[in-house]
């Protein structure tokens, strides 16, 4: 009979072999446990017992019992009161330090706080400066620009305003003269008498002489 | 010409007079006579007229002394054509052969304030 080891096979094999050892380790374990709490129960059962060594009891006097009380309260006291100095002392000696520590601290942010705020005032100051230069440039140039527009147009105006005053008072003027023409060549007219009329027509036509005839 | 119709001629100042006392003689003459009288009508058409504006209404002598002054300056007789115009003020506005000349004093006023005014 012909053994076909195939892939399969093999598989199978090697899946036993692990399968036994796992099982094997699993054992070993459980036989490391089962012998540690053995071991822990036997310790267990040798710690001393109050008033009985192996199972035995000790038997001692009420004087000695109280006396021994009292002797561990006092002690327990001493320890207490000691314990509290000791707790008191170094309380203070830690606040101390902390108070210490706080206050320079405390002296060395004021620094750091003065100096960070000497800075910014300086850099606010620069700032400040850089922007108001700036701004007082800009502003001077618009300034500048609208007012020489601005003087233009007041002077343009003013012109205009004259040239207009003028041709009104032409006007007014033209028209009073001609009013006063007219008073005149009235009043004239009524004042010459009729050799003076004839004079005068008489020195037109010698005028008309040199002129026309 | 008789003593009557010379008297005439001497005070005839306007062309209407004229015309009247050329009618006059007309219907008094016939023939040559009436011939002549055309003529002289033919002549008083030719003769150059003047026109005057003046600011009153001239007297007989004022108008007699302006007729002799023309007849003595232009060496013959005109027809005067006068038009009173108290715009005038005084002097006179002439007209003659078409040629006009603004010699009132109207003018000289008007002038005179024109000048104010582009002084001013």
């Amino acid at each position: 009979m012909a053994f076909n080891l195939t892939e399969q096979n093999i598989f199978f094999i090697i899946f036993f072999i692990l399968a036994i050892l796992i099982v094997g380790v699993c054992i070993d374990i459980f036989r490391l446990l089962r012998k540690e709490r053995k071991e822990v129960s036997r310790r267990t059962n040798l710690q001393p017992q109050p008033y009985s060594v192996n199972g035995l009891s000790l038997r001692i006097s009420e004087s000695f019992k109280k006396q021994l009380e009292e002797s561990v309260e006092e002690e327990i006291k001493k320890n207490i009161g000691k314990l509290k100095d000791d707790f008191q002392r170094t309380s203070d000696e830690i606040i101390k330090n902390y108070q210490n520590q706080f206050k320079d601290g405390g002296e060395e942010i004021q620094k750091v706080i003065s100096e960070i705020s000497q800075q910014a005032a300086e850099e606010n100051k620069k700032i400040s400066e850089a922007l108001s230069g700036e701004f007082t440039q800009k502003f001077d140039e618009i300034y500048q620009s609208a007012k020489g527009t601005l003087k233009n147009k007041v002077t343009e105006t003013e012109k205009e305003i004259e040239n207009y005053k003028k041709e009104r008072f032409k006007e007014l003027d033209r028209k009073i003269y001609q009013a006063l023409g007219e008073v005149a060549k009235r009043t004239i007219g009524k004042a010459i008498d009729l050799s003076d009329h004839e004079k005068l027509v008489m020195e037109a036509l010698e005028k008309a002489k040199k002129e026309i005839f | 010409m008789s003593g009557n119709l010379k008297h005439l001629s001497e005070t005839i100042r306007t062309r209407e007079e004229l015309v009247f006392f050329l009618e006059k003689i007309a219907e008094k003459k016939s023939g040559p006579e009436k011939e002549e009288v055309s003529r002289l009508e033919k002549e008083l058409r030719a003769l150059p007229e003047i026109k005057l504006d003046i600011a009153f209404s001239p007297k007989d002598n004022f108008l007699n002394t302006i007729s002799q002054w023309l007849q003595r300056e232009l060496g013959q007789r005109t027809i005067l054509d006068i038009t009173v115009n108290p715009k005038v003020v005084a002097g006179a506005i002439i007209e003659y052969q078409g040629i006009w000349r603004d010699f009132s004093l109207a003018k000289k006023i008007d002038q005179l304030f024109s000048e104010k005014l582009t002084h001013s």
